[in-house]
């Protein structure tokens, strides 16, 4: 970190150290509201969901108390040759593929559309509004739409195709084992990306000018500009966009659901499906409920080292 | 990007131009998706399937004649519109205040457990969460009570919220904090005064996205909000999908109509976004 | 100080919401205030809302309302509901959740009900009781029936020379190749071939198992099941629809397709991209309604022992937690009686309204085939979940279809879940 703005803060460490130092429950305070509605809302029902996953109880009993089976629900889950298959979809097509081309995409189209041309010609808030546009669509909606798109008679990308003389015949994306990933993957990114692209805008333009303007004044070119001022002052909000990103795209349900149910056969099962399946299809709600701590555990793994990482690296802790 | 004093002004426009086209290109293209299901919804059933391409068909305004008379539709959107914002309200200035105790104490004791925490709440999936919310919701007295829902979309929102804004006031510098402070300003009037103005942008995205998260949401809207004077949009939308026939125009229309409203509101938003930052941050 | 100041504000704000919300929930209740919820889209409904309407009009001391919530998420929601003491009054349930619900205590026993106030003619007058039947009592009304037939363009049939409905899975298959012509983009026999759980092709591989005299599970002897397919049985209904993709007699792009009610499927027959596909009477309906050519229904075709389909419907439950169970009643009386089914476009699930029932000439096929229609009962009573045999059904056709696994792989999948679970509802 050898940006002038990180000197400029790591510097004199704490200018409020001597006002923070009076007021040590200030911080509290301000957390607690947040705090309050949080654990009201999340730990019951979490703890609720632990329980349940040492519980063999039927979706019809939930208001009962289930049979307490142990580690049962987990070693059959655990067992399981299809959770290996759902949990390598989850990792690699649904959530790596995916994360790593929002954040190529995103980063790509916040750093074109914050040029300062969209400003000087009164377009920003076109250019923000447009970017909204995948985003607003409600899944259910942009799932359907893209089914249609991608319709192997009816959908506009192969009669485009067809009409260029590229393939003979459209292509049933969605039926298709080679196919349906990249198609699921175009979905989810297409709808997700402006979170990544508005994110990173936000954060450019929060950028003070003047940092850019200082680099300019020492001879900078505006490629070391981007990437020697920009992109270091990107990092914390890289670090949270991947951390958000992939937390909930791991457990994402709708969009795999939407398009393909799992399919073609069990193709894209991915640990929320079969989680969904466990508890409202076979209506075994604790199996479902170990699916879901089994996700819960590889997520928090992989929070608790990236906040290390990630999160401890910048406060300088180390 | 810059101000080549070296080019001359032709060469700065075709430069100017160029990024213009190419980035409105590449945003058309993005909303190609969308502009589709608009075509769409302007056609009568027999005509949504044709086999070659083609953009225009017969138009009709009997989908949106449909969905605005004699349908509920108009009342979702009002109870959207009504929680959403409510939620969204709260969310941000609970998670403003939250975001700036985490940003600028960085030594109190529980600060890392605490933000570990908020993140673990996200790893839980909703759809077992729902089954003892909606019993706690119920046992309150507040299932079809907006209320239920408001609280939960400010729960949904705040763990995002607060990393997000955490994101943005890291990246302010605390001598603004300093200066305020010595001119005698309460933590508060810190914060509303002097740091959301200058992390505006970054708090109207995270206004954005807690909006876009609370107009989406199904599941709790569905399990909380169950007599239809009280239901939301996607849940409305949701409802022509059955199991012996799917509206399909029906469906695009009302995803229309669901999303134009969204979309000026933001537009309007952003434009006012423009204006303060042109304001603050383009002094060249 | 300022802080505290503020959150003194925003406690305020808030608690003036919460008191403007609790004003609004309260409200007098000298009548009886009741409410049904269906899973039919608005769409769909108008019939039934004139009927409740009606009903209102006339009641004025038992008021109704109509709920609307998604047929998927109806059962979850519904599970959600009645352990927290909430839930609506009547609820229209499918014909296959009447047990699950009743062994759970969710619904009410009717019996008490029934005997005070018979319904229609009699209880006996009313179809598939059987499955709303748990140790003898009964849980659920049947309220509406139906099944599925064939459904066709006939002047597509005539095109090709075809003079009469093929009679046998093997003539659909010799007609559907005599009907498909690529260059037209038309196919011969469309259906819904997609991997979901709740997708269509459970229902088409029941009927094919079942004219052949197989049937996925048995009870050989009282409490003991068995499975009455083998491997080969499974592997061979598998290899006769796949034939249908790798023949090209209908379009890959059904991989995909779940629901009977997939525009894919309903607008098909209009457009001429399908010359036969099979349909429910209401989706058969909206497909007429989309096909400027006149459709026509025929029965389902037979295998080698016997021509079937299966009995399905909805049936009225009562909330276990209901405060007025006699009005309730009373309400799902009015619900199954003719007067309801004057505006309400579906069968009644009684064999008296049935037989005065004139059905357009274009449903003959579900004329046809409502005798020879059998419920689902065998699977119910099985201790494997109806749900969970659809999805593995569903899955593994179509990891054949999307050729992930051969029909031998395939097969043998089907009957190791089968027989696991079958030892695990042993077992425990």
């Amino acid at each position: 970190m050898t940006t002038t703005l990180a000197t400029a803060r790591t510097a004199p460490r704490d200018p409020l150290a001597r006002y923070w130092s009076r007021n040590r429950l200030e911080p509290y305070a301000l957390v607690l509201p947040a705090m309050a509605i949080l654990a009201i809302f999340f730990a019951g029902p979490a703890l609720y969901n632990i329980a349940l996953s040492f519980q063999q109880l039927s979706l019809f009993d939930l208001g009962r108390e289930g049979k307490w089976v142990g580690f049962d629900n987990f070693v059959e889950v655990l067992t399981d040759p299809a959770t290996g298959h759902a949990l390598f979809n989850t990792a690699l097509p649904l959530t790596i593929v995916t994360v790593a081309v929002r954040l190529a995409l995103g980063l790509g189209l916040a750093l074109l559309l914050n040029a300062s041309v969209f400003r000087r010609w009164k377009l920003g808030w076109l250019v923000r509004s447009l970017v909204l546009i995948p985003w607003v669509t409600p899944p259910v909606v942009a799932v359907a739409a893209w089914k249609w798109l991608l319709d192997a008679r009816y959908g506009v990308v192969n009669q485009l195709l067809v009409g260029l003389g590229i393939i003979q015949q459209g292509i049933p994306f969605l039926a298709k084992t080679n196919t349906v990933w990249g198609a699921v993957e175009t979905m989810l990114i297409w709808r997700e990306l402006p979170f990544v692209v508005i994110t990173f805008l936000a954060a450019l333009q929060s950028i003070p000018s003047d940092l850019r303007e200082a680099a300019r004044m020492d001879g900078a070119s505006e490629l070391q500009i981007q990437t020697r001022v920009v992109l270091p002052l990107l990092r914390p909000v890289t670090a949270v966009i991947v951390m958000l990103t992939t937390i909930w795209t791991f457990n994402n349900f709708v969009y795999v659901w939407l398009a393909t149910r799992g399919g073609p056969g069990d193709y894209t099962q991915v640990l929320a499906t079969q989680m969904y399946t466990a508890s409202f299809v076979d209506y075994r709600m604790g199996s479902g409920a170990a699916i879901g701590v089994v996700m819960s555990v590889i997520m928090f793994a992989f929070a608790l080292i990236y906040f290390l990482v990630v999160f401890r690296e910048r406060d300088g802790v180390r | 990007m810059s101000v080549d004093v070296g080019t001359s002004p032709s060469a700065r426009f075709a430069k100017d131009l160029a990024v213009v086209v190419i980035g409105l290109a590449l945003l058309l293209l993005l909303a190609f998706p969308f502009l589709w299901v608009v075509i769409i919804s302007f056609r009568p059933d027999s005509e949504i399937f044709t086999r070659t391409f083609r953009l225009i068909t017969t138009i009709t305004t009997d989908n949106y004649a449909k969905l605005l008379s004699g349908s509920p539709f108009p009342t979702y959107l009002r109870n959207s519109f009504f929680v959403c914002i409510t939620a969204t309200f709260f969310a941000v200035v609970i998670a403003l205040v939250a975001a700036y105790g985490f940003s600028r104490y960085r030594r109190f004791r529980l600060r890392q457990v605490l933000l570990v925490l908020v993140i673990c709440t996200q790893l839980f999936p909703f759809v077992i969460l729902i089954t003892p919310l909606y019993a706690m919701f119920f046992s309150l007295g507040l299932v079809n009570n907006f209320l239920s829902l408001i609280v939960s979309y400010i729960a949904i929102n705040l763990p995002f919220a607060i990393y997000l804004l955490l994101g943005y006031l890291d990246t302010i510098p605390v001598e603004l904090d300093e200066a305020a402070r010595i001119d005698g300003a309460s933590t508060l009037q810190v914060i509303f005064r002097v740091i959301l103005p200058v992390a505006w942008p970054g708090v109207v995205t995270v206004a954005v996205y807690a909006f876009v998260a609370a107009w989406d949401e199904f599941l709790f809207a569905l399990t909380l909000m169950t007599s239809d004077e009280n239901k939301t949009v996607p849940v409305g939308l949701a409802s022509f999908f059955g199991e012996y026939t799917t509206q399909w125009n029906l469906v695009m229309t009302a995803s229309v109509i669901t999303t134009l409203p969204t979309l000026i509101l933001f537009m309007l938003l952003q434009k006012k976004l423009v204006s303060d930052l042109t304001a603050g941050s383009v002094k060249q | 100080m300022k802080l505290f100041r503020a959150w003194h504000g925003l406690a305020l704000a808030s608690t003036v919401i919460t008191t403007l919300a609790l004003a609004g929930a309260a409200s007098a209740q000298d009548k009886v205030q009741l409410t049904f919820r269906q899973f039919d889209p608005p769409t769909e409904i108008g019939g039934l809302v004139t009927a409740v309407d009606a009903w209102n009009a006339s009641h004025p001391n038992i008021q109704v309302k109509l709920e609307t919530m998604g047929g998927g998420d109806t059962l979850a929601q519904l599970a959600r509901e009645v352990p927290a003491g909430a839930g609506p009054d009547v609820q229209q349930m499918a014909f296959v959740w009447t047990r699950d619900l009743a062994r759970s205590k969710l619904v009410l026993d009717l019996d008490p009900l029934i005997a005070a106030d018979p319904p229609g003619a009699g209880i006996g007058d009313f179809l598939a009781t059987d499955l709303a039947t748990l140790d003898g009592k009964i849980y659920g009304l049947p309220w509406s029936a139906d099944t599925f037939s064939m459904a066709y363009r006939p002047d597509l049939l005539a095109a090709a020379g075809i003079k009469s409905f093929p009679d046998s899975w093997d003539d659909l298959a010799t007609a559907s190749k005599a009907l498909t012509d690529t260059a037209k983009g038309q196919y011969g026999f469309c259906f819904p071939a997609g991997s979901a759980p709740d997708g269509g092709m459970w229902i088409l591989a029941n009927y094919y198992l079942w004219s052949n005299g197989k049937t996925l599970l048995e009870e050989t002897s009282p409490g003991v099941w068995k499975l009455g397919v083998t491997a080969a049985d499974i592997a061979g209904a598998m290899t006769y629809f796949n034939a249908y993709f790798a023949n090209g007699l209908t379009p890959d792009s059904l991989i995909t397709v779940n629901s009977w009610g997939d525009p894919e499927l309903v607008g098909g027959l209009g457009r001429g991209d399908c010359a036969i596909t099979f349909f429910p009477p209401q989706t058969f309906r909206a497909a007429q309604g989309q096909s400027e050519q006149p459709l026509l229904t025929a029965p389902i075709p037979k295998g080698s022992v016997k021509r079937i389909s299966h009995l399905g419907g909805r049936a009225l439950g009562i909330n276990a937690n209901t405060k007025h169970p006699k009005e309730a009643w009373e309400f799902v009386r009015y619900l199954v009686g003719p007067e309801t089914f004057k505006t309400y476009n579906q069968y009644p699930a009684q064999k008296s309204l049935l037989a005065s029932l004139n059905f357009p000439a274009a449903e003959q096929g579900y004329v046809d085939m409502l005798p020879l229609a059998q419920t689902f009962e065998r699977y119910i009573s099985s201790p494997l979940q109806v749900s969970t045999m659809t999805a593995l059904i569903n899955r593994e056709f179509g990891a054949v279809y999307s050729g992930q696994r051969s029909p031998d792989e395939a097969a043998a999948n089907v009957i190791k879940e089968l027989e696991d679970g079958l030892k695990a509802a042993a077992k425990g």
